[in-house]
C-alpha cells in the first residue's frame, strides 16, 4: 500500500520540476554566458521525447549569439526549426495520458509567443551569417496566425479564465473543448519586430533580386502600422542611409507562474516592468541616436492570442475534486481493509490528479523582457559603440570596436545581449585588453601568446608568428610548432581544429578556465566580456608550454643587451 | 463517315484525368506527413528530373561532338522558400543535376561542360595552394542558376507548401536566357501548428 502511494506520488512529482537548470537564468543575466552553456550542456537532455529537448535547445541557441558565436548555435536552432515547423506534435495526446504514462508525454514547443521568438532568433542568426535567404524564410515562419477569443464585458482583452468561463458557458463539460478549437476568430499576427526583421531580409536579398525590394517596403510598412516607432529605421535602410541593424536584448522575460484552483492555471508575470525607456546608440566620430523598443515580451505574454491554452484544457481534464471527494467518503465509512484501500486508492488518486492538474510552468527563462532595434550607419572600421538604457536597472555597454558591412554585403545585423545585473561589469568599458583574431589593434604584451604569459588570443598562423617574431619573440618557432603547444595544453583552436561530434558541448574558452580558442563576434557581449577585461595568468600543464612560458618570462627587452 | 461517338466510360475517364493528375502531383497527401520541409528525396528527385529534360531540351536537341564549345558555370541553388537550406544543401542540387548520368553523358556527344562558377573557384585556390592554377582554361560561355520559391497555404490543422524550382541557363555574351525549365511538387502536413 505504502509503496504504491509513494510510487504514485514519485511519479507525479518526477514530472513537476522541468525546464533549465537552477541558476542558469542568474548566469545569462550575470553575462556569464559561458558558465550558463556549460551548466546547461552538463544537463541537457539527449532523448528527443523528452519533454525538455526542445526548450534546452532553445535556450542554448539564444546563449550562444549571445556570446557570439552564430555558426555554434546553427545546429541547435536548426533543431529548433525543424521541431517548430513540426505539426500535430500533441496532436491525440491528451492530458490525460500525458498524466499516466510515459506514451503520450507532452512535447514543449513553447508559447506561440515563444515560438515566434525563436523564429525571430533563428533569423537574426541567419541574418548575422548573411544568409539573407534563409533569414527571410526564419522572419516569414515567425509571422503565423494568432486565435483572438476577442475582448471581455469589461472592455480589455480575454484572460485565459474569462475564456475558460466562456468554454463552460457556451459548451459545458461536452463542448469545452470544441469551444477552445473553434471559438475564436483567425488573426493577422501583431508581432512587429517579426515583420520588420523579414523586411531587413528582403532588402539585403534585393542587392540580386530588386523584386524584393518590394517585399521588404510591404513589411516594413506593416512593421510601422504596428510599432510606430519604427518608422525613422525602415526609412533610413530603404533609403540606403544606414547599413547596419543591431538588434539589442534587455531585461529578463516574464516569469511563467500558477495561479487558480489547485494552480492548475497559469500566466506570464513580468520579472522587469515595461516602459518606453529608450536605446541610447553613441558610434564614435558619428553621433548619437536613439532608438524605442520594437518588440515587448511581457505584452505579448500577456495577451490570450500569444498563449496555448495548454493549462485551461488540463484544468478541464482533471477530476481531482471528485475523485477526493468520493475517496474519502468510502475510506471512513469503511470497516474493513479492502474498503479502506480502495478508500485510500481513490483519495491518493484524486490527489494525483490534482496535482498533475497543475499547469505546467515550464517556459524559456531567458527571454528578454524588450527588444530594440537600432539602424545606424557605420562608415568605417574601428569605431567604437556604446549602448546605453538610461534609468534605474539600466546599463552602458561600450564594445570597443564595430566595422561596417564586409565584402559585398549590403547590411551587416549584429545581436547584442545587455547584462541584466545592479552593476554594471568591468567589461562593459570597451577597453581592449586581449588582441584577438577579429581586429588589428595592439595591447600591451600581446608579443607573446597567453598561454605563453603574453596577451595574445590570435589564432597561431602565419602572421600571428609573423607579429611575434617582428617583436623578438618565438623567432624558433613556425606557426605549426605554435600549434602543437597548444595541442598539448590540450587546447582546441577554432576554427582550425575539426569540431566535437557533440555539437551541443559548449567547452570555455581558455579564459574561464576551458579548453576552447575562439573569438566571438567583435560586436557582441561575449566578445566584451572576454576580450575587455584582465583574466588570471594561464597556468601552463604541460612541459614544454612550461618551458617556453619561463623563457619568456626571463627574456630581457629588446633594447637591452 | 459516320462521326464517332465517345463511349460514356471513357469520356468519365477523361473528365477524371485533371483530377488524377493532381491527386498524384509528387508528395501528395500523406496521412503521416508532419512536415513540409524539404527532405532529402526531394532534391533527388529534381535533380534528376531537371537533367532529364535539359538533355531532351532544344537548347541542346541540335548540338552534336563537332558543336562549338560550350562552357557552363554552374552556381549554387537560391531560395525564396519557407524552409532553411543550407549552402551544402544548395551546392547539393546544383552538383546532382550536372552530375547525374544524363548530364554525364551529354559532355561528349553536346561539346558541353560544366564548372564551379568564380566564387568557388577562388575559394578553392585560397584553401589549396598546390591549386592556384585550376581553372585558367575556364572561359565559361553559359552560366546556370536555380531559383526555388514556394507557397505556404495553411488552413486549421493543415498545411500545404507549393514548391517550384525553375532552372535557367543564360548565355554570357549577350544575356540571352537559351534554355529554363521548372519543377513542381508539393507537401502537406496534418495538425495544428502550434499547441
Amino acid at each position: 500500500m505504502r509503496r504504491t502511494a509513494t510510487l504514485l506520488l514519485g511519479f507525479v512529482l518526477a514530472g513537476c520540476r522541468s525546464g533549465p537548470p537552477s541558476g542558469f537564468a542568474e548566469l545569462v543575466d550575470d553575462g556569464q554566458y559561458g558558465r550558463a552553456r556549460a551548466l546547461l550542456a552538463d544537463n541537457m537532455t539527449a532523448r528527443t521525447r523528452d519533454r525538455d529537448y526542445l526548450l534546452d535547445r532553445m535556450c542554448l541557441g539564444v546563449v550562444e549569439l549571445a556570446d557570439g558565436r552564430p555558426a555554434a548555435a546553427e545546429p541547435v536552432l536548426t533543431e529548433v526549426f525543424d521541431v517548430l515547423r513540426t505539426q500535430g506534435i500533441n496532436d491525440d495526446r491528451t492530458v490525460r495520458a500525458a498524466v499516466f504514462g510515459e506514451r503520450g508525454v507532452i512535447y514543449w514547443k513553447g508559447e506561440p509567443f515563444e515560438q515566434a521568438l525563436a523564429f525571430h532568433y533563428i533569423a537574426v542568426q541567419k541574418a548575422m551569417q548573411s544568409e539573407w535567404d534563409n533569414a527571410r524564410a526564419a522572419a516569414n515562419a515567425s509571422l503565423f496566425l494568432l486565435q483572438d477569443f476577442g475582448d471581455n464585458e469589461r472592455g480589455g482583452r480575454k484572460t485565459t479564465e474569462d475564456i475558460a468561463e466562456e468554454a463552460y458557458r457556451r459548451g459545458g463539460e461536452a463542448g469545452y473543448e470544441d469551444y477552445l478549437d473553434h471559438g475564436y476568430t483567425p488573426r493577422e499576427t501583431d508581432f512587429a519586430l517579426g515583420y520588420f526583421m523579414a523586411g531587413v531580409a528582403n532588402l539585403a536579398l534585393a542587392r540580386v533580386d530588386p523584386d524584393r525590394r518590394n517585399e521588404a517596403s510591404d513589411h516594413f510598412r506593416r512593421a510601422v502600422q504596428l510599432r510606430p516607432p519604427l518608422e525613422p529605421l525602415a526609412q533610413d535602410l530603404l533609403e540606403n542611409r544606414t547599413n547596419t541593424v543591431l538588434i539589442v536584448d534587455f531585461g529578463r522575460g516574464p516569469e511563467k507562474v500558477r495561479y487558480g484552483p489547485d494552480g492548475a492555471l497559469a500566466r506570464f508575470e513580468p520579472h522587469v516592468a515595461s516602459d518606453d525607456r529608450p536605446l541610447e546608440v553613441t558610434l564614435e566620430g558619428a553621433g548619437r541616436g536613439t532608438f524605442g523598443w520594437a518588440c515587448d515580451v511581457n505584452a505579448m505574454a500577456a495577451d490570450h492570442m500569444w498563449n496555448n491554452f495548454e493549462d485551461v484544457r488540463r484544468a478541464k481534464s482533471a477530476i481531482g475534486d471528485a475523485l477526493l471527494i468520493s475517496g474519502a467518503v468510502v475510506a471512513a465509512s469503511s470497516d474493513s481493509d479492502t474498503g479502506n484501500i480502495i478508500g485510500l486508492s481513490l483519495l491518493l488518486g484524486g490527489l494525483v490528479a490534482k496535482l498533475s492538474a497543475r499547469a505546467d510552468v515550464r517556459h524559456c527563462e531567458i527571454m528578454p523582457q524588450r527588444i530594440y532595434v537600432a539602424a545606424i550607419n557605420v562608415p568605417a572600421p574601428g569605431a567604437r559603440l556604446t549602448l546605453t538604457v538610461p534609468g534605474p536597472g539600466g546599463i552602458t555597454l561600450s564594445l570597443p570596436e564595430i566595422d561596417p558591412p564586409t565584402g559585398r554585403e549590403p547590411l551587416a545585423v549584429h545581436y547584442i545581449r545587455l547584462p541584466c545585473r545592479q552593476d554594471t561589469p568591468a567589461w562593459a568599458s570597451g577597453q581592449l585588453a586581449y588582441a584577438n583574431d577579429a581586429t588589428n589593434q595592439r595591447v600591451p604584451g600581446d608579443d607573446m601568446p597567453f598561454i605563453l604569459g603574453g596577451t595574445c588570443v590570435r589564432t597561431p598562423d602565419p602572421e600571428t608568428m609573423r607579429r611575434y617574431h617582428e617583436s623578438g619573440c618565438l623567432r624558433d618557432m613556425t606557426a605549426g610548432d605554435l600549434r602543437n603547444v597548444y595541442h598539448a595544453e590540450r587546447i582546441t583552436i577554432e576554427p582550425l581544429d575539426p569540431a566535437p561530434g557533440d555539437t551541443h558541448r559548449s567547452d570555455l574558452h581558455i579564459f574561464e578556465g576551458g579548453n576552447v580558442l575562439y573569438t566571438p563576434r567583435k560586436c557582441s557581449t561575449g566578445y566584451a566580456r572576454l576580450f575587455c577585461v584582465p583574466h588570471a595568468p594561464y597556468r601552463p600543464r604541460s612541459r614544454e608550454a612550461a618551458s617556453l612560458a619561463r623563457s619568456s618570462s626571463e627574456r630581457p627587452p629588446e633594447n637591452e643587451p | 463517315m459516320t462521326p464517332r461517338t465517345t463511349p460514356r466510360g471513357v469520356s468519365a475517364l477523361a473528365r477524371a484525368l485533371p483530377l488524377v493528375f493532381f491527386a498524384l502531383l509528387p508528395g501528395a497527401c500523406n496521412r503521416e506527413s508532419k512536415s513540409t520541409r524539404l527532405a532529402a528525396d526531394d532534391f533527388s528527385v529534381m535533380s534528376s528530373e531537371m537533367a532529364a529534360r535539359l538533355r531532351a531540351s532544344y537548347f541542346l536537341a541540335h548540338r552534336g561532338p563537332g558543336s562549338p564549345p560550350i562552357t557552363v558555370a554552374v552556381s549554387k541553388v537560391d531560395h525564396l522558400t519557407t524552409d532553411l537550406i543550407s549552402d551544402g544543401e544548395k551546392w547539393y542540387l546544383m552538383d546532382s543535376v550536372v552530375s547525374s548520368e544524363a548530364m554525364r553523358a551529354m559532355e561528349q556527344e553536346k561539346n558541353i561542360r560544366f564548372v564551379i562558377p568564380a566564387e568557388r573557384l577562388a575559394s578553392l585556390r585560397r584553401r589549396v595552394p598546390e591549386a592556384s592554377e585550376a581553372g585558367a582554361e575556364r572561359r565559361p560561355t553559359h552560366a546556370m542558376t536555380a531559383l526555388i520559391r514556394s507557397v505556404t497555404r495553411s488552413a486549421g490543422r493543415d498545411r500545404t507548401d507549393l514548391y517550384s524550382c525553375e532552372f535557367r541557363i543564360t548565355q554570357l555574351s549577350d544575356g540571352e536566357q537559351v534554355w529554363s525549365d521548372r519543377f513542381e511538387f508539393k507537401r502537406t502536413a496534418f495538425g495544428r501548428a502550434y499547441n
